[in-house]
């Protein structure tokens, strides 16, 4: 069931301006689908406030046994390419890259390639998958740690976000995505119950299982989760400290040491760099031979900081503020001493 | 679909595969020990399991597989003409206070087969000796009492054989094999029983040109494959739970093992030092690795 919607008819976007493009992305409300959930509209405008610019099309599945953005690309590559150019002319932009690590779809998107577009093929490792690393690896240009991609010029941006783009220039809105299912990729409405999508007596995680979250009361499909998975960490063993999560990690985050820390049930700030490093990857759950969700035990180690910096914070403040109004009153006091002494002086003058 | 670059294990199947890569070597000492050698074993093996049963009154505990190996590591360590309530000793002692007193599998700190062996060989030593008749003295025996005078005639004392300890050598070339498969199948890291390997080598290579008339200290040959070095090496030094991760913590680890278990074969009281070798290093881990421990703060 739709509903005819005047203002949101198809657009023919190679005659159309980048302006009316990018207000009809913002007005489709679409996020980014990799899973940040930024908005798209914004992030576009962001990028195009620093040309020139490079577009960059994500097909990289780094979660674990995660299909979809391999299914989308199989089922859909003109759209995803199509949404690629909408894109590429709002920004005008110097190139764009598709990125997959499915051979079969390298194949087929080489030859209805322009000019300024590429598609490479890349393994399909943990960091691969992150927006820093891909620009790296693709354009030899390093975003430095406190700055956003889209102020150097770089947008990246998932196929399944280029999909839904292409979809709404088309006067189409996006009412379902790509999510696997325990093994199986298929279509699933937007705002279905979670637990309605996987029957399963296991508890189950809202996206892989590494990545994953445990789904809240009442949680419903969002646009920006790919999977709906059982969760392996119910049977998980202790810990024998074989250091295997920190071999895996590739930002070389002492994953083993957060987890001792994380299970001490305290905020621990001397953790808070290696927790900055973190992307929340997935890779210290995949190796884990005890199925330990570690990430689980990082974020919420992470959380309790955050609580403690907050806490900090506001004690620093409320110093301030209480340092601030002794200082006052202290001059107050001192100033009201002197006037007293030079009206003794002034009164013993008269006499 | 990520791909990472080490097979995906599971802690059980791990130990699964540690019990395969220990078989040939049990196969090699029933082949040469005689058959009691199973015997002890199973002893060993049944005691821990039952031992971890009771201890945490459940049997979901015993799923990781862990009580398993530490009852085997103790059969293999222990001689096969022992009697056969030592195996069970060894083994209740091992699980009991080497494991479920800091809180079962992965908070202990000592290796728990070598607190159950290093309990027996302390309370009885004379059960713990090489007694049967096809060997007599084993060679570090010979090595120790030193009834010969050079390494000439050391190397021809009936108790020696191609290179290292007469049947000795053919157990320790086992666990190498079993030990080289698990490293293979990076189980076991690389780094940990190669610098156990060069601990005892090193030393032994710097004290050969010291043997006089009187004394010798024996090859690196001899002490790579003799007493129960391979079995340390590849099996007991790598415990995870007791043994560093990170890579210059293991290369310090390593070293010192091997290398306390050459000066107690050499100059110590006891035959093979790797027992104590492994304890006194537990001991040291925290300092090599501080993140093992939570510290409270």
């Amino acid at each position: 069931m739709s509903l005819p919607n005047p203002s949101f008819a198809p657009i023919d976007w190679e005659r159309a301006t980048p302006a009316t493009l990018l207000e009809r992305i913002a007005e489709a409300k679409i996020v980014g689908m990799g899973g940040a959930g930024f908005p798209t509209a914004e992030k576009i405008s962001l990028t195009r406030k620093h040309p020139p610019n490079i577009v960059i099309a994500n097909g990289m599945e780094t979660d674990p046994d995660v299909n979809a953005d391999r299914v989308l690309l199989e089922q859909h590559l003109n759209e995803v390419l199509t949404g690629l150019r909408i894109v590429a002319r709002i920004l005008s932009a110097v190139h764009s890259y598709v990125v997959t690590s499915h051979k079969k779809t390298i194949q087929v998107a080489q030859g209805c390639l322009n000019d300024n577009e590429t598609v490479r093929y890349l393994k399909p490792t943990f960091q691969n998958g992150a927006e820093r690393e891909l620009i790296q690896i693709l354009t030899g240009h390093v975003v430095k740690d406190n700055r956003f991609p889209a102020f150097d010029g770089y947008l990246v941006l998932n196929v399944h976000t280029l999909f839904a783009v292409a979809e709404a220039i088309a006067g189409k809105p996006l009412t379902k995505r790509l999510v696997t299912v325990h093994d199986e990729t298929r279509w699933i409405d937007i705002a279905t119950p979670v637990e309605s999508i996987l029957e399963s007596s296991d508890p189950i995680r809202v996206g892989c299982y590494a990545t994953g979250h445990r789904p809240r009361v009442n949680e419903v499909l969002t646009a920006t989760v790919n999977a709906i998975s059982t969760d392996k960490s119910v049977h998980a063993l202790p810990c024998i400290h074989c250091g295997w999560c920190d071999e895996a990690c590739p930002r070389d985050v002492p994953v083993e040491s957060l987890f001792v820390m994380a299970e001490q049930l305290k905020p621990n700030l001397d953790a808070q760099d290696a927790l900055n490093r973190c992307n929340d990857c997935g890779a210290c759950v995949v190796a884990c031979p005890s199925n330990i969700h570690l990430l689980d035990h990082v974020r919420a180690l992470r959380q309790r900081n955050d609580i403690e910096w907050e806490r900090i914070s506001r004690a620093t403040q409320a110093r301030l503020r209480v340092d601030a109004r002794e200082q006052r009153m202290r001059s107050d006091v001192i100033r009201s001493d002197t006037k007293r002494t030079e009206r003794m002086q002034q009164q013993h003058k008269w006499q | 679909m990520a791909v990472t670059d080490r097979p995906k294990f599971q802690t059980t199947g791990i130990m699964v595969h540690v019990v395969i890569a220990l078989l040939p070597g049990l196969g090699v000492g029933a082949w040469f020990l005689g058959h009691k050698v199973f015997l002890v074993v199973l002893v060993s093996i049944l005691a821990a399991v039952a031992t971890e049963a009771i201890g945490t009154r459940s049997v979901q505990t015993l799923r990781d597989g862990t009580a398993v190996v530490t009852g085997m590591l103790i059969g293999l360590c222990l001689p096969p003409s022992v009697a056969i309530w030592v195996p069970f000793v060894a083994s209740v002692s091992a699980i009991a206070l080497g494991k479920l007193v800091f809180g079962g599998l992965g908070k202990n700190l000592f290796n728990p087969a070598m607190v159950g062996y290093a309990l027996v060989l302390i309370a009885f030593p004379m059960q713990l000796v090489y007694l049967d008749g096809l060997t007599g003295a084993t060679a570090l025996d010979v090595l120790k009492h030193q009834e010969t005078e050079s390494l000439q005639q050391l190397i021809n004392h009936p108790a020696f054989g191609l290179v290292g300890a007469k049947h000795f050598e053919w157990m320790n070339l086992a666990f190498l094999v079993g030990g080289l498969y698990l490293v293979l199948l990076r189980i076991v890291p690389w780094l940990l029983p190669l610098s156990v390997l060069l601990g005892i080598a090193v030393p032994a290579l710097v004290f050969l040109p010291l043997y006089d008339a009187t004394y010798s200290f024996g090859s690196p040959w001899f002490h790579l494959f003799a007493g129960g070095t391979m079995l340390t090496a590849f099996f007991i030094a790598t415990d995870p739970v007791t043994s560093p991760s990170a890579k210059l913590p293991q290369i310090i680890y390593g070293f010192f093992v091997g290398s306390v278990a050459f000066f107690i074969r050499c100059f110590g009281t006891w035959a093979d030092g790797f027992v104590f070798a492994i304890l006194l290093a537990n001991a040291f881990l925290p300092l090599l690795e501080p993140k093992k421990v939570a510290l409270d703060n």
